[in-house]
């Protein structure tokens, strides 16, 4: 969110026109960024407000979306939108990415120019670094690469107890495979666990090391059901994910069952409090988390291999059948501007537009629509 | 001709008033197809987790809605 002290100024001048603001806080866009993986629960996600107000020192109260994501299903599934609603509940202006200045000129029309024109620099905006503590590593674990398009499965968590209470989610298990992969039942499974910063905790290399366990359904063949994360050298604590590619086959089943992945590790809270050991248990389904996020753009990226999406227009429709993405542009492009808005998409790039636009910038220009057509081919 | 430019106007003006002020500003991000609807009845949460019913909250003045995350 960069544009968010110019958001802040607007919301100086016109919150005293009687114009309510709120941020909503949605899923994660790059998981892994910053080291923030998707938060599990309610409370995770308000944790991540929080963090938010500090780190960003907003003074736009915020909202959290449902864990259900029914805002962002709602509201048109972008990651950086803003929209106005009228008195009487209509959305009058929709837009694909927040753009403030265009926002002040939309509420000088409908509710009159305000008076002032605050700017940034008159903002008193106090923000907080939000760094790990120096004493735990990162960029010490060689990173698996992978790619953006991947396609992310859907995880839940297994309630573990620690005593009389439940364990923590300390650790988050993101599930990858390749959309391709996923369709002929049979390819490779990535599995990163990753130590969740909000809970404010890092692995404990002088402990034994992170180790997992899968179980699987009937039918369901893995190249292995357990595994043990080398142990970095010379580092005490670090944050960085444990990651593991595990190849998978269906054995020919259309729907095949959950995998159960337990996994357990040694962790410390990053003020020194406290160390100990911790359990998870984790269902991993076969099928496409939408709400996921992309990879973030801070991973090493994958080379090669397939990847792509699945798209209902596209099924049992043969590559000659397609026409070329140079067609496509000048069918769907209504202004001829060379980028064609959401308002202008129809059909699969409709239905997909947030993934056509992999740079966000609310339109899907010609390189990105030729990407996105080549990777619905595969 | 006549009833062209009247057709014309009849039009400008339906697209003006949908509006209030006249024509949306352009901006970065293209038009989202849920412009012009009505919001749907949705449930957030404000930051002490008390449940809010987005309506309600906005009910009566214009809102500013706008998505983000910290990634």
């Amino acid at each position: 969110m960069r544009n968010v002290p110019s958001l802040e100024t607007v919301y100086q001048d016109y919150k005293n026109k009687d114009v309510a603001f709120f941020y909503v806080y949605k899923a994660l866009a790059h998981p892994g960024k910053s080291g923030l993986v998707q938060p599990l629960t309610l409370d995770e996600r308000l944790a991540h407000v929080a963090k938010a107000k500090t780190q960003l020192g907003t003074k736009i109260p915020w909202l959290a979306d449902s864990m259900t994501n029914d805002l962002k299903h709602a509201l048109g599934e972008r990651n950086n939108s803003e929209m106005i609603i009228s008195p009487d509940g209509k959305i009058v202006i929709a837009r694909s990415w927040s753009d403030p200045a265009v926002l002040r000129t939309d509420l000088a029309g409908l509710v009159g120019k305000s008076a002032n024109t605050t700017t940034i620099a008159d903002l008193d905006v106090k923000t907080e670094s939000t760094r790990r503590p120096e004493k735990v590593a990162t960029g010490v674990v060689k990173l698996i690469p992978r790619k953006q398009e991947a396609a992310v499965l859907s995880v839940k968590p297994i309630e573990v107890k620690s005593g009389e209470e439940p364990q923590p989610l300390y650790v988050k298990l993101r599930a990858e495979v390749d959309s391709a992969s996923l369709r002929s039942g049979k390819g490779e499974l990535y599995l990163g666990f990753f130590i969740d910063p909000i809970h404010r905790v890092h692995w404990n290399n002088l402990a034994p090391t992170l180790t997992f366990e899968i179980k699987t359904p009937d039918g369901v063949t893995l190249s292995k059901t357990a595994g043990e994360a080398p142990k970095p050298e010379d580092v005490d604590a670090d944050a960085d994910p444990r990651e593991f590619l595990v190849d998978y086959d269906f054995g020919g089943s259309d729907s095949p069952g959950p995998l159960e992945v337990t996994v357990k590790y040694f962790a410390c809270d990053d003020d020194d409090k406290w160390c100990s050991a911790a359990t998870q248990k984790f269902t991993v389904a076969w099928t496409v988390n939408r709400d996921a996020g992309k990879v973030s753009k801070e991973r090493p990226s994958g080379g090669g291999g397939s990847g792509g999406m699945r798209t209902s227009g596209q099924k049992g429709k043969g590559k000659g059948q397609m026409m070329s993405s140079a067609d496509m542009m000048k069918r769907l492009d209504a202004n001829a501007d060379g980028k064609i808005v959401e308002s202008e998409a129809r059909g699969p790039v409709q239905r997909n537009f947030a993934r056509f636009d992999a740079n966000e910038d609310g339109a899907v220009d010609a390189a990105e629509l030729k990407a996105g057509m080549e990777q619905m081919r595969r | 001709m006549i009833k062209r430019l009247t057709l014309m106007t009849i039009t400008f003006a339906i697209a003006a008033s949908a509006f209030g002020q006249g024509p949306r500003a352009k901006g970065k991000g293209g038009p989202l197809s849920i412009e012009g609807q009505e919001l749907p009845e949705l449930t957030a949460f404000d930051e002490s987790g008390k449940e809010v019913a987005l309506k309600q909250v906005l009910k009566g003045r214009y809102g500013v809605i706008v998505f983000g995350c910290l990634t």
